[in-house]
Parts: C-alpha cells; structure tokens; sequence
C-alpha cells in the first residue's frame, strides 16, 4: 500500500473521529457547580451566562461515605426556558447526610420548551471509584415529570446500591405560581430551579441553583403547616425559608389567637422562626397563627400579610411526612413520636389510655405494671421505626431493670423490647406497628433475637421451569451480626446440606434459599425433609432462636 | 424372578426417585440398622430377602413423631403373609401439615432359594399429594404424582446365629439432569444366648455410614435396646407377649433418638 493510498485511508476513517474531538470541548461548555458538601438552606449555586450548555456539578465528600457527586448534562443550548423554577425557599431538614439506602431512583419535574429535540440529561453519581449513572431522553415539552433509575456504571462492588427516595419538584413547586403563565422564559431574566433530595427519613435538605429573578406579583407561601402539637408545647416553629428577613422578625407580627408571641429567634440551619409561647396551650383548643409584615428579601421584595392558619390541640394530631411536631403525648407523659419518613401521608395519631385488658393472656414470668395504652392506628405500619415512650410509677413493686413493652398481639402479650429510664422513669422503644402496648416486669432476661417464617414454596419442584425452583427461609434478625445457621436434614436425621454455618447477617429480613442438593451438589430424591434454622446472638451464645420444621421436595 | 429381570432390564429408563423413610421402632433403637435381620415384622423395608427366610404370618403398625416438629408424622401398616409364597405389603404415610402428603405403597416379594439363602425385592409406589398445589397454581409439577422405585436384598445365614444381608436401594438411577445414587448396604445380624447385635455398612458414591446397634433380653417379655449411628445415640424397649389367646405373639415396641430433637417410635406388631 502506497503512503498516499495510506494517507487517504487515514483522513477517511480517522478525520471523522478527529473533527469529533476537536469539537467536543466546544460542545461541552459548562458551567461546574462544586463544594456541594457545604450545602445549607443559605447556599446558592449561581449560573451564569446561559446560552449554550448547562452542566452543573454537584459533589459531596459526606453522601455516600465517599465521594459522591450529582451531573447534570444538557446537550442543547439553554437559550430557552429550562426548569425555571420561582424557588427560594422551603428546607426541610438540616443536611444530606443520610442513609440513602433501598432506594435506587430520582424523580424530577421539568419543562422543555426545545420540541422534539433530543434533550438528554445524564445524571452520575460518584462512590469513590464507583460510578452510577442514569440518563433520559426529554422530548416532551410542557412540564414532565421524570423517573431516572440509576444503575451502576463502574467500580468494583456490585452490591452497592444508591439510595434516595426523591430528587424531585414536588407538587407544591411544581403548582406554585410564579412561573405559570409566563410562557417562555429567558434564561438571562429568570432562571432557576430546586431539586430537593429526599431520604427514607425525611427531606432534608435543598439544593438552589439559580441565578433567578422573582416575578411580579409571586406569592410567598408559607411551607404547609402542622396540625399535630405537642401538648407541652411551648414554642412556636414556623418555617420561613432562608431569604426572610430577619429584622422583620418581632414578636408583634406572628401572634396567636391575636396575642402576639413573647420572643422570636431564628434558626438558620432550618429556615425556622422559634417563638416563644405568651400563654399555655390547652387541649382540645384550636389556636390560630397569624403574619404579618414579615419581609422577604429578593429581587421583587414582598412583604408577607395576614397570612393566618389554625391548629388544633390534644392527644391527637396530624403528623403528615413535612410535619414539624411529630409527636403526640398524654398527660401522664406516654408519647409516640413519629420518625421522619415513616409516614408518606397526613395520618392522624392518637393515644388511649385503657383500664380492662383481658389479663388471661398473661405469660406466668410477667408482672404488670396496670399501664396499657392503645396507640391508634392499631393497623398502620411505618416505614421507619417509631418510638413509644410509656411512664412508670416508681413507687410500684417492679424491678426497674427488668422492664420491658409489650404489645397484644393474637397469641397474647409479645415482647417488643425497651430501654428504661429510671431517672425520668419511663422506657421506650421502637416500634414498626402501632397497638394496645404495656409496661411489664420479665423475670427473664433475653431479647427478642429474631422471627422466622415458614418456607415458601413448600412443596418445591427445583425442575428448572422457574416456578417454585427453590425453597425459601425468610427471617428477620433485630441484632446486627447476628449468626444463622441452617442445615436440611432427611427424616432419617442426617445432614444433607448445610446452607449456612454461623452466617454473620445484618439486623433486618434476610432470606436463605434451597435448591434441593445436597453437600456434594448432587440432586436429592423426592421426599420430605427438615430444615433447622437457628439464629445466634453475637453477645449472648445462650440466647438462640430455632426453629425447625418439614419441608417437600418434588422432582418430575 | 420375571418381575425382578424386567426391572433390571428397564431400570435406567423408568420411574422417578425416593427418598429414604425410617420405618420401624426397632431398627431405629439400634441405630437404624437392621438389613441383616429378619425377627421383625418392619425388616422387609430394610431388606426384602428377609422375608423370605420369615414364614410367620404378621401384621402391624408403627408412628413416629419429633418432639420438636411437630407438622411432621409419619406412620405405615405392614402385613406379611406366607402364602403362596412368603410376601407383605408396607403402606407408609408420611405428612407435613398443610404441605404434603405422601403415601407409599411397598410390596415385598421374597424367596427361600436354598433355605440359608433369600432373595427380595421391594417394589415401592410413591402417591405424593401437595397442598400447596392450591399456593401455586402455575406450578403443574405440584399436582397429585405418583413415582416408582424399587430395591434388591440378598440375606445369607453364615451360621445359625448370624446373618449377613446386602442390599441395593433404589436401583433406578437416571434422573432429568443429574443422577441420584443408589445406596448399597451390607449388614451383620448375630445372636449370641440373651445379647443380639445388627451392623450395618452402607454407602454410596458420596459418602458412607457405619450404624451399630444392640439389644439384650432382659426377661421372656422385655427386651431393651441401644444404638449408635453417626455419634447419635438412641435406646428402645419392646414388651411382648408370645403365647396369647389370639395370637403367637404381641409386641409393643418403643425407640428414642436425639436427632433433630427428641423423636420417638412405637410399633405394635402380631404374629399369627
């Protein structure tokens, strides 16, 4: 082949690619958003000079334990209106630091105004040397909402999962009124967006990227308010978003029940006016809050006016996933506090002091204490653990250290667990279901190790057709590092198959599976077998959960 | 002799496979072992030649349940005749509550060749009847099945007082993607005055067990018994009483073993 016949192939197949890097950096102007570690309700990312790409960069050194990023790509000039958002408030929480685990996707909403252009938006995650990514195409113009399920890209560790519940405008942005209307925007007028991150426990926090200007006649809301109040209650908070200003914030313009509160300070880590109380709050009592002459510092400055709500008093309430009290409380003390996230509604919650409980189902070993509470919801199930908190009288003949909360459940009292305050003499733990719970003395020491269930698919026909391939054990251990064994055996009593030998699991549902082979891998015949499933405590080699049972193999 | 060739010849193409099931209070008290022996009604489940060296008529029953799981029982009927020549039929149920039933149908055939020698066959059915068919409707292979299976024994009397028994156990091999071994066992009855003993060596392609077990005479009606079988201990008992208006013998027969929990074994057997 000639040098000019080489030449010619080399500009064919190579110039191409070549005009395509040479090209690349022009595409890919961008603006990086960086430090995301320092994020705080007064943290504002500025975008500049719109007209071509947007790219924004967002890490964090504390999300994953790691390194952890967010990106943002846009392959289409930002001369339209994009996510322009009239958002400069609303925080939830203090920070992202959280456990962000079983979730694997965001939800965002966006507008795109560039139709039928393939807009894609990439969004990556870095866990130091792990990369996860997800990317979707926007085609649709008008406001969409998009779920982008995020999977891994690089990195060595399979089992690692990205966890967030929530990347997204909720509702009340996307309805809030500021950009209605406005058609299309111009990114060097107005410009901005939220995206607020939520975790399994609550939302906690926002992330403002804007270079936004408020438009005329925007309406400041005031983050929905919470119905539920603690019945202690002494101090008012209120969330006003971190352009407030302060200097407007004097007991005479927030009131209740027209009194107006005595002092007022503010905490920036949450956006949230604190103020104090001028009176008790009885029960049952619908108090009503009012603003006024609270100024908000923006472009379009406004001032907030007769801008009022109403609550109610008691041992009941609303406590919704954005509630600020979350806990409801009696009298005598006796308090469930609902976690942040347990809940993904408004529930009302209420405690009921009971005086006849059927006291046959008492076990021998348990002592009242004559407390039982009924803790409605009796059928809800939290997401998140939530806590109960019962008092005691000390003056009762119990052994303070041997207390424990139980629950009624179907086959009698059932041991949740507890841990006792003799100080302030009350015990709590946490909880998964609400109920009719007590306060009792156990002359037996353990912990509750774990709970078993019964295979499923039992019979089994590991035939390979899909269906019912496997036996499954499911069990839920409440102690980390918790040991499992489980070994089948055939009815003659030898081991078959030992599937797990002193298995150190997590606290939570873990499962183990069964094939039908034994040791060797050899398939086992049709029969019936014994499994024994055993679960050990780490810190106590007495304290074993075993269950045994039989279970069917087929094979066809 | 025809049945057991035909068999032989078609084994590696027919029937599905069983699993082992652990019949008799005796051969349980002495260590599940027993293919040497031929005293005891159960023995055709553990060597089918044995009853061809055992002319007597019986009938009877065993029920075994643990302590500790208590959705498993299992319990059989056996009857064994002599006529026209020696064999018994051995039906097993064996149940895991609100899961399976599964019955087996074992019909014994053995024959006295040369009066110190006996060959037997074990023609097993297995009837299984999930209940979870109900759970997992999609699943057709948990609909009713039925399964066959079968087993050879020879017994040897050595001498007057010891045997020597081998047996091949589910002979048919082949299954869908893997085979399924069949087990081989050869055991050793001897009796000596009061003192009795059975061994038994079995094993297969994967591994091999020793079992050992012993029982002593205490009185004409009590008989008491222990066993070893990999390191796990049982004992049993039996009570009998020969000579009764309605029969030559009725025995009452107990085992215990700490396998997988406290499990327990009754047989009641009558010889006629």
């Amino acid at each position: 082949m000639s040098l000019k016949k080489s030449l010619m192939n080399f500009k064919k197949i190579y110039l191409p690619f070549l005009f395509i890097i040479i090209l690349i950096p022009q595409l890919l102007q961008s603006i990086v958003i960086d430090d995301f570690d320092r994020i705080s309700p007064s943290d504002y990312y500025l975008i500049e000079g719109q007209k071509s790409k947007l790219e924004l960069f967002f890490s964090t050194d504390e999300r994953f334990e790691g390194k952890g990023s967010m990106k943002i790509t846009r392959n289409i000039p930002l001369d339209g209106n994009w996510a322009a958002y009239n958002a400069f408030y609303h925080h939830f929480g203090k920070d992202l630091l959280q456990d962000w685990s079983d979730k694997e996707y965001f939800v965002f909403w966006m507008k795109d105004v560039s139709n039928n252009v393939d807009s894609r938006i990439i969004l990556k995650l870095n866990d130091n040397d792990e990369e996860w990514q997800c990317q979707r195409s926007i085609i649709k113009p008008g406001w969409q909402q998009y779920v982008m399920r995020v999977k891994q890209a690089t990195g060595a560790n399979p089992d690692y999962q990205l966890n967030t519940d929530g990347f997204y405008v909720p509702l009340w942005f996307k309805n809030s009124p500021g950009y209605h209307g406005n058609g299309i925007l111009d990114m060097n007028t107005i410009f901005g967006f939220v995206f607020i991150f939520t975790g399994p426990n609550e939302i906690k926090g926002d992330i403002y990227i804007d270079n936004f200007k408020l438009v005329q006649g925007y309406e400041y809301t005031i983050p929905e308010k919470d119905s539920i109040i603690n019945r202690n209650l002494t101090e008012l908070k209120i969330i006003f978003g971190p352009r407030i200003d302060k200097s407007s914030l004097i007991p005479a313009n927030i009131k209740i029940n027209d009194v107006p509160v005595t002092s007022i300070s503010y905490d920036s880590n949450i956006n949230t006016a604190i103020c104090q109380l001028p009176f008790s709050l009885s029960d049952n009592m619908v108090y009503t809050v009012s603003v006024s002459s609270i100024k908000i510092n923006s472009s379009f400055p406004m001032t907030l006016d007769n801008y009022q709500w109403n609550f109610l008093t008691g041992d009941s309430g609303r406590i919704g996933k954005n509630s600020i009290y979350r806990t409801v409380q009696l009298l005598d003390g006796t308090s469930l506090t609902i976690s942040p996230g347990a809940v993904s509604e408004d529930i009302v919650f209420s405690i009921q002091k009971l005086e006849n409980i059927d006291r046959k189902t008492y076990n021998k070993f348990l002592k009242s204490s004559g407390l039982y509470y009924k803790f409605n919801p009796e059928n809800i199930n939290f997401k998140k653990p939530c806590k109960i908190t019962i008092f005691y009288d000390e003056t009762l003949t119990l052994s303070e250290d041997k207390l424990k909360i139980y629950r009624l459940g179907e086959n009698g009292w059932e041991l949740i667990g507890g841990e006792v305050n003799p100080e302030g003499n009350y015990i709590s733990v946490n909880v998964n279901q609400l109920g009719i719970f007590t306060v009792m003395e156990d002359s037996y020491t353990y912990v509750k190790l774990g709970e078993i269930q019964k295979p499923s698919s039992n019979p089994f026909t590991p035939n390979g057709d899909g269906i019912n391939d496997v036996v499954k054990f499911k069990f839920t251990v409440y102690k980390d590092n918790s040991s499992v064994t489980l070994i089948i055996y055939n009815t003659l009593g030898y081991k078959v198959k030992e599937i797990a030998k002193d298995k150190k699991v997590r606290a939570g549902g873990n499962i183990e599976e069964w094939d039908g082979r034994d040791d060797a891998f050899q398939f086992l015949p049709t029969g019936i077998y014994i499994y024994e499933l055993k679960i050990s405590d780490p810190d106590d080699i007495n304290n074993v959960v075993i269950q045994r049972g039989a279970i069917s193999l087929i094979r066809n | 002799m025809k049945i057991i060739l035909i068999l032989i010849i078609f084994k590696d193409c027919l029937f599905g496979f069983l699993n082992d099931v652990n019949v008799g209070a005796k051969q349980q008290s002495m260590g599940i072992s027993g293919v040497a022996d031929i005293e005891d009604l159960f023995s055709a489940w553990w060597n089918p030649s044995s009853i061809g060296l055992n002319d007597k008529i019986s009938v009877g029953a065993f029920l075994n349940f643990n302590e500790t799981i208590p959705d498993y029982l299992l319990s059989s009927f056996a009857i064994k005749m002599n006529k026209p020549i020696n064999w018994g039929l051995l039906v097993v149920n064996e149940s895991v509550n609100e899961v399976i039933s599964q019955n087996r149908y074992i019909l014994t055939i053995g024959k006295n060749i040369l009066s110190k020698f006996a060959l037997g066959i074990n023609i097993k059915i297995l009837h299984l009847i999930p209940a979870g068919y109900q759970e997992n409707p999609s699943d057709s292979s948990l609909k009713s099945i039925i399964k066959f299976q079968y087993d050879l024994g020879i017994l040897f009397k050595i001498f007057s007082n010891i045997n020597f028994g081998f047996l091949m156990r589910d002979l048919i091999r082949n299954y869908d993607l893997n085979k399924i071994n069949t087990k081989y066992v050869v055991g050793i009855y001897g009796s000596f005055n009061i003192i009795s003993f059975n061994t038994d060596l079995y094993w297969t392609e994967n591994n091999f067990n020793i079992s050992f077990g012993i029982q002593k005479d205490i009185t004409k009606n009590i008989i008491l018994r222990a066993g070893l079988n990999r390191m796990n201990p049982s004992w049993g008992c039996e009570i009998k009483f020969p000579d009764m208006f309605f029969a030559k013998l009725l025995s009452f027969q107990y085992s215990n073993s700490q396998l997988l929990g406290s499990n327990h074994s009754l047989s009641l057997q009558i010889n006629f």
